[in-house]
C-alpha cells in the first residue's frame, strides 16, 4: 500500500487541512502501516514510519509545545525539554508526496516569496500558510550552512506571533567560537523553557544527548557495514533515513530505528544480500535527492549497478557529546560540520567518504536555491579532477517536480556511467 | 607596496584598516557581465560578488595590499572560498561577523576584530596601538557626522542634493586610491552640499532599499522625474553609523558594538523589528511619498526584506514598487517603464 496514496485521499477529501488535526487519522494510518509491515523491504523502514506518524501526530494533535526548527539546529537541545520538534524542511518532502506541493507553491508565489528562493521554504511557506502544519509555539534556527532557513522560519515566527530564537553559528572553530554557540544554546533553552512554560528536567536533557550518541554510535556502524563490498543496501532505501539526521537526533526513538537498520544490514552482510545483482561501481551522493517520483536511482542502481554507497547528509562529522557538559559539546558538534569553514574542509571531508566506502565516483544533486551546497562545486571538481575521481554535478529541484526533465536526467546520467563503467 | 586595503561588506571595520596604516578601498562591483566568475562561482550566487570577483581576475581593480572578506553571508563564505585561487594576490583577511546584536555576541565579534587587527599588522608590529585606533575611530566618526548632517538635510524639505549626487560623493568617499585622496573626504562633502540644486524639491520623494543599490538605478529614478532622499542600503545610508552608546574603554568592544548596531542589514534577522522601527523614522522624518525596493537577485536575505518591507508599506499605506537587478548594467528598459509607472502612480494621488 501507498501511505501517500491514502493520505492524499484524505486530503483530498471535504475534511481537506481539518483531517490533519483529527487523531482518527492518525490511528487509520498507523493500522493500515502496521498491517503493512511484512511488505517491507527493511524493517528499520517501517518503524520510521510509524515513529514519524506519532510525530506528526504529536505535532498536528498539540500533545505539547510544538517548536519548529532547522534541520541544523541540534535537535537534542527540543528533545531534552520534551517539546515536539516539527522541521518545516522535512515536512515539505511529505507535502511533496502528498501531491499538495504545487498548491503550496503557488500560494507562496502568490505571497510574494520569491522563485530564486530555496523551494524547501517555499514550499514549506505555502503549506503553512495553507493550514497544512501544525501552529508553531516557537521557533528556533541555526545560520549555519543555509541563509533562507533564518530568513524564513523568523518570517514564520512573526507571521504566527511567537518567538524567534536564532542560533548564530560562527565559521571558525576555535575557542571563542565554542564559547559564543555554547552560550547561545543555553539562552535558547532557558528561553524556550521560560517562554513555554516548561519544567527544567536534567535528567531528561541528558537523557537526550544519551540518546544522541546511543543513536551515533549506531549510526557509525551502519556506515562501517556499508564501507564493505558488495553493498546490501541501495542508495535509494537508504536516502530514507537521512530523515533521523536532519530531525531525529535526541530521541529514543531513533535509537531504535538505526538500531534496526543494523541489525538487519548486518544480517543481510552475513548472507550476503547483494543490493543489485552485479554491482558494477559504487558512488557517494552530495547533498539531497529529489522527493517526487523520479527515475535517477533506477537508472543508476538498477539499470547500471552503479549503486549510491554514501549518502553525505548520513556522514557522521561530530565527536559524542557530554552528558555532563550538555551546551559546550552541542556547540562543538554544530561546529564540527564540516560544510562550515573553508570549502577545503568539506572537501576533504568527501574525500575522506570517497575512500572510506572505495567509490569510484560522486554525484552532487544541485537543488535550485541552494546556493551553500552548489556555490564550492568549482574546487570540489578540481579537487576530485586531481584525484581522477569522476564527478556529475546533477542540477535539480528536490521538491518541485515541475523542474524534472526526465530525458535531459537520463541523458546525463547515461553519459556519467558511460565515464563511470 | 600598496597601500590599499579591499573591503566589502559594510561590516568591515574600516578604522582598523586606517589605524593600521591601510587606506579602505570598497570594492563595489563592476557593470557588464561577469563570464569569468561564472566559471567559479555557480550563476545563482550574489551578482555583487560575482561581479568583484570579474573585476579582480580581470585586473580592473587598482593594486591592493590584499581585501578583508567578511564572511556575513552565503555568497561572501564563498567568494572567500575562491579569491584566494581564482581572486587576487596579496593578504586575504576573513572576517566572521554576528548575526545578533546582544553582549555576547558583541564580545564575540570584539575577539574577532582582535584577532583581525593583529593578522593585518605589519611585520615588526604586531599590537596595533589602542590610541591609534581610538584616533582612527573619531577620524571615521568625524566623516560619519558630516555625511549625515549632509543627508539629514534632505529630511527638512530643502533643496536638497538629489540621490544621484549622494550616491556618487558616497562612491568616492569609498574607494579613495590612496591617503591623500581619504583625506580630503571634507571637499567631497563640501562640493556637493554647495552643488546648485537643479531638481525640484516637489518632485514625489522616495525611499530606495535593498541590499546594494546601483548607481544607474538613483540615476534612473530621478531621470524620471522622482527624488532619491534616503537610500537604505549598505553602499549607502547604512554605511553612516552613529556612534555606539556607552563609552567603552576597549575599541574592539567600541567596534563591535558600532558595527552589530548600527542600522540593521537584512541579514540580521533578529533585528527585523529594528529594521521596521528605522523605515518608519526614515519615512516620517523624509516626508517619503513611495518606496522602491531593489531585489539584488539571488540575495536570500534581501528576498525576505522585501516581504517585511511589503508588510510595513501595506500598513502605511505606502506605495511600492519592487525592480529586480543583477548589478550588470542590464534589465534598463524594464526598470524605465516600470519607474515611470509608478511616479506617474504617486503623481495622481
Amino acid at each position: 500500500m501507498d501511505i501517500y496514496q491514502l493520505l492524499r485521499s484524505y486530503l483530498g477529501s471535504t475534511l481537506r487541512q481539518r483531517a490533519l488535526r483529527s487523531p482518527w487519522t492518525y490511528r487509520l494510518l498507523k493500522q493500515a502501516v502496521a498491517a503493512q509491515k511484512r511488505h517491507y523491504p527493511w524493517q528499520a523502514a517501517h518503524r520510521l514510519l510509524l515513529n514519524t506518524i506519532d510525530q506528526a501526530a504529536a505535532a498536528f494533535l498539540q500533545k505539547g509545545p510544538v517548536i519548529w526548527h532547522n534541520v541544523f539546529f541540534p535537535t537534542e537541545v527540543l528533545y531534552g525539554l520534551g517539546t515536539v520538534p516539527f522541521a518545516p524542511e522535512a515536512a515539505a518532502v511529505v507535502a511533496t508526496g502528498l501531491g499538495i506541493a504545487e498548491r503550496a507553491l503557488q500560494r507562496a508565489e502568490g505571497d510574494w516569496v520569491s522563485s530564486e528562493a530555496c523551494s524547501f521554504h517555499r514550499l514549506a511557506h505555502g503549506c503553512d500558510r495553507e493550514g497544512y502544519f501544525p501552529p508553531p509555539g516557537a521557533v528556533v534556527c541555526s545560520s549555519h550552512l543555509c541563509d533562507t532557513a533564518p530568513q524564513s522560519l523568523a518570517a514564520t515566527a512573526a507571521y504566527h506571533g511567537v518567538p524567534f530564537y536564532l542560533l548564530d553559528v560562527p565559521h571558525q572553530q576555535d575557542d571563542t567560537a565554542l564559547e559564543y554557540v555554547a552560550r547561545q544554546l543555553k539562552s535558547i533553552t532557558f528561553s524556550l523553557v521560560e517562554t513555554l512554560n516548561l519544567a527544567w528536567d536534567e535528567d531528561r536533557f541528558q537523557a537526550a544527548l544519551v540518546n544522541s550518541n546511543a543513536a551515533r554510535e549506531r549510526l557509525l556502524a551502519i556506515n562501517r557495514l556499508r564501507q564493505q563490498r558488495p553493498a546490501c543496501i541501495r542508495g535509494e532505501e537508504a536516502h530514507s533515513f537521512i530523515y533521523l539526521m536532519l530531525a531525529g537526533f535526541g530521541a529514543a526513538t531513533s535509537v531504535e530505528v538505526y538500531g534496526e537498520l543494523l541489525t538487519e544490514l548486518a544480517q543481510r552482510y552475513r548472507d550476503q544480500r547483494r543490493a543489485v545483482p552485479e554491482e558494477k561501481a559504487r558512488l557517494v551522493w552530495l547533498h539531497l535527492r529529489p522527493y517526487y517520483p523520479n527515475a535517477i536511482f533506477q537508472i543508476l542502481e538498477q539499470e547500471a549497478g552503479a549503486v549510491v554507497v554514501c549518502e553525505e547528509m548520513n556522514y557522521v562529522y561530530w565527536e559524542p557529546l557530554d552528558p555532563e557538559r550538555p551546551f559546550y559539546s552541542l556547540a562543538h558538534k554544530v561546529l564540527s560540520h564540516h560544510g562550515l569553514g573553508p570549502i577545503t574542509r568539506r572537501i576533504e571531508a568527501i574525500l575522506a567518504m570517497v575512500d572510506a566506502y572505495q567509490a569510484g565516483g560522486v554525484i552532487h544533486f544541485a537543488h535550485w536555491g541552494c546556493r551553500q551546497s552548489t556555490a564550492g562545486l568549482r574546487m570540489l571538481q578540481d579537487a576530485l579532477r586531481e584525484r581522477g575521481i569522476p564527478f556529475l554535478n546533477l542540477e535539480g529541484d528536490c521538491v518541485d517536480q515541475s523542474k524534472y526533465a526526465p530525458g535531459a536526467v537520463r541523458t546525463r546520467l547515461e553519459g556519467f556511467l558511460e565515464m563511470l563503467l | 607596496m600598496s597601500k590599499l586595503m579591499g573591503w566589502l561588506c559594510h561590516y568591515t571595520p574600516v578604522e582598523i584598516l586606517t589605524a593600521l596604516g591601510y587606506t579602505p578601498y570598497r570594492l563595489l562591483g563592476r557593470k557588464g557581465n561577469n563570464p569569468r566568475a561564472a566559471t567559479y562561482l555557480p550563476g545563482n550566487l550574489c551578482p555583487y560578488v560575482q561581479s568583484c570577483l570579474e573585476a579582480a581576475i580581470k585586473q580592473e581593480l587598482p593594486p591592493l595590499a590584499g581585501v578583508v572578506i567578511a564572511r556575513s553571508c552565503n555568497a561572501m563564505i564563498h567568494l572567500a572560498n575562491v579569491w584566494p585561487r581564482y581572486g587576487l594576490k596579496g593578504k586575504i583577511l576573513i572576517l566572521d561577523v554576528p548575526r545578533r546584536l546582544d553582549d555576547n555576541a558583541v564580545f564575540y565579534f570584539s575577539q574577532n576584530l582582535r584577532r583581525l587587527a593583529s593578522e593585518l599588522a605589519h611585520s615588526g608590529e604586531r599590537q596595533l596601538n589602542e590610541e591609534r585606533l581610538w584616533a582612527a575611530i573619531s577620524w571615521w566618526e568625524e566623516q560619519r557626522a558630516a555625511w549625515r548632517k549632509l543627508l539629514t538635510c534632505r529630511a527638512a524639505g530643502e533643496d536638497p542634493p538629489g540621490g544621484e549626487e549622494i550616491m556618487d560623493g558616497l562612491a568616492r568617499w569609498q574607494t579613495p586610491l590612496n591617503q591623500r585622496e581619504a583625506e580630503k573626504w571634507e571637499t567631497v562633502i563640501n562640493r556637493l552640499a554647495r552643488q546648485p540644486c537643479r531638481k525640484s524639491a516637489r518632485r514625489p520623494r522616495l525611499l530606495l532599499s535593498g541590499s546594494i543599490l546601483p548607481q544607474e538605478l538613483i540615476a534612473m529614478v530621478e531621470a524620471c522625474g522622482g527624488l532619491s532622499v534616503f537610500e537604505d542600503s549598505c553602499n549607502a545610508r547604512r554605511l553612516l553609523l552613529a556612534p555606539a552608546v556607552g563609552a567603552e574603554g576597549d575599541p574592539y568592544l567600541y567596534l563591535a558594538r558600532l558595527y552589530l548596531g548600527g542600522p540593521p542589514c537584512p541579514r540580521m534577522v533578529n533585528d527585523r523589528e529594528k529594521r521596521c522601527r528605522y523605515w518608519a523614522e526614515a519615512v516620517d522624518r523624509f516626508h517619503i511619498q513611495g518606496v522602491i525596493y531593489h531585489a539584488m537577485k539571488f540575495c536570500d536575505a534581501a528576498m525576505y526584506d522585501f516581504l517585511a518591507l511589503k508588510s510595513f508599506c501595506e500598513k502605511r499605506g505606502l506605495p511600492l514598487l519592487r525592480l529586480d537587478g543583477d548589478f550588470s548594467g542590464g534589465n534598463r528598459g524594464q526598470w524605465q517603464t516600470r519607474i515611470e509607472a509608478f511616479l506617474e502612480m504617486l503623481e495622481v494621488r
